[in-house]
């Protein structure tokens, strides 16, 4: 693979396609100056730090990433305007938040015509959440997270060296039963779960 | 319905990919069976925790990432400020970037090509020297040397040599060292900080001796007095000086540090040393040498011949912050 610079089309199509082609893209984002380097101005100049926008930025990649797995971007901004709105949502979602002294409007962050609002798992249920997946071994983590990935059955199968999609699925379907268990066996996890 | 058609039914529920008759049905059928909304709401958390997975792995990505990245923004940042921009000197200053890289260069080859047994009595050697003025657990040339090191003992930097010389590769450091966590050096490096005196900007004022228009490096100064150290960088880093470089710096250089900033706070201090007189030559080294163990991983060699060379001189300023400070470094 060589290094040249994607295009934007070239980008999008990289997640489609997945696995090193989304990986690819992933660092070809993270490694734009110009577009870390406009995050990080708009967050220090609206009551952020430098540690701030570094996170808001590395946030962002997180649900743009998801975003467009989800397919809830459909181009019709560039991925720059739409990444730049997803960070802007961020900020504002923060200082929200922690309650920082600002006024929340909604022209505050001019979105995209896209809606950049994504589902937030919260840093407390990410950590509880993993605790509950260090449970369920490695294997089962790496099923579920090429799942998630989108890869076949058929892929996963070739991933982990097992004989059949079939399988594959019936050891999917297991990890996610295991971690169930595990889960309803813990009423205090779940009550926070479910706030 | 088997459990692996319900399963496939709730995922396709949950990913929209039902029509809007099914949906409609499916959502009937919740309302009136509170056992299947309560699968379905597990189905929601397991997608969570695979979300989790797919995220981690990113961040994962994104550490490695910045690892990879040699040259990193802030540096560039620093290079394109208008203030270094107006250095008289700055084609020597690159100069002497330059001479200095190759003769670091050349110190490290012939470092790395010398005889194993010499490197093993330089190392025991350089330790013993050091008894004169450091406790027994204070290893200068490895911090990952056990505290309980003797000379007997083969340090680990001659052990990895050998290994590496009897293929003729030269030497690399310790793998253990990169692997270290970032955050407990980082924490060393705020604590020496903090413990010996965070500088204000009177202090820093105080040794300057041109007092021409310095309107935005007073107000800069202010903000950093009142620990606004976003300010601070925001008016430094667009502010054109004249012959206030060293002062410049030097605010500048404290306010990412203390804003945590480390990566953007490395290439200032640098500048600021090689800026520094006889006065404040000690001080400088001293800054940089915590700016070199809060970024350590990636200034692993930079804060060991830092600390050595501080330490050979029993006058410099900072002798005895230097000891306590490696010995906590190789008690971590």
């Amino acid at each position: 693979m060589t290094d040249k610079t994607l295009s934007d089309a070239e980008l999008l199509a990289a997640f489609k396609q997945g696995d090193v082609h989304r990986d690819r893209a992933l660092k070809q984002i993270y490694q734009e100056t110009k577009l870390k380097r406009s995050i990080l101005a708009y967050v220090t100049t609206h009551g952020g730090n430098i540690q701030d926008g570094e996170d808001v930025f590395q946030d962002s990649l997180v649900l743009f990433d998801r975003q467009i797995r989800e397919g809830n971007f459909q181009g019709q901004s560039s991925w720059a305007t739409y990444f730049i709105g997803i960070a802007k949502w961020r900020w504002v979602s923060n200082k929200r938040k922690f309650g920082r002294d600002v006024e929340l409007k909604p022209e505050f962050y001019d979105k995209p015509t896209e809606s950049v609002e994504a589902r937030v798992i919260e840093n407390e249920k990410r950590d509880l959440i993993d605790e509950i997946l260090s449970k369920i071994g490695e294997r089962c983590k790496t099923i579920l997270k090429l799942y998630k990935l989108s890869y076949s059955m058929d892929e996963i199968a070739s991933e982990l060296g097992l004989s059949s999609p079939e399988l594959a699925k019936k050891n999917a379907y297991e990890c996610r039963k295991k971690f169930k268990t595990y889960l309803t066996g813990h009423a205090e996890y779940l009550s926070i779960l479910n706030t | 319905m088997d459990d692996y058609t319900l399963y496939d039914k709730i995922e396709s529920y949950l990913k929209g990919a039902l029509s809007l008759e099914e949906t409609k049905k499916f959502e009937q059928d919740m309302s009136n069976n509170p056992q299947l909304a309560e699968m379905v709401k597990m189905h929601r958390f397991e997608w969570d925790a695979m979300e989790v997975l797919v995220e981690n792995d990113l961040r994962d990505q994104m550490a490695k990432w910045d690892k990879e990245n040699v040259s990193p923004p802030s540096v560039k940042e620093i290079e394109k400020s208008p203030f270094l921009g107006n250095f008289k000197n700055r084609r020597l200053y690159y100069g002497l970037a330059a001479a200095a890289s190759v003769a670091l260069l050349i110190a490290i080859t012939i470092w790395f090509f010398r005889e194993p047994e010499k490197v093993k009595t330089d190392v025991v050697k350089s330790n013993t020297e050091k008894d004169n003025h450091l406790p027994h657990d204070t290893a200068v040339i490895s911090p990952t040397l056990p505290k309980d090191q003797t000379e007997k003992d083969k340090p680990i930097i001659v052990e990895t040599y050998k290994k590496r010389n009897n293929k003729t590769k030269p030497l690399e450091l310790p793998s253990e060292m990169s692997t270290t966590d970032d955050k407990a050096y980082i924490a060393l490096a705020e604590t020496a900080y903090d413990t010996h005196g965070a500088p204000n900007y009177e202090d820093m004022n105080a040794s300057r001796g041109s007092k021409g228009d310095n309107t935005i490096l007073d107000e800069a100064g202010k903000d950093f007095d009142k620990k606004e150290f976003n300010k601070t960088i925001m008016l430094l880093r667009n502010t054109p000086v004249t012959d206030e470089n060293f002062t410049v710096l030097e605010v500048l250089a404290h306010a990412y540090f203390q804003n945590k900033n480390y990566k953007a706070a490395l290439p200032v201090f640098q500048n600021l040393l090689k800026l520094s007189g006889k006065k404040s030559h000690d001080k400088s080294e001293w800054y940089l040498l915590l700016c070199y163990l809060a970024n350590y991983n990636q200034h692993t060699s930079d804060f060991k011949t830092l600390a050595n060379k501080i330490l050979d001189n029993k006058e410099h300023g900072y002798f005895d912050e230097t000891t306590q400070l490696l010995k906590q470094v190789n008690g971590k």
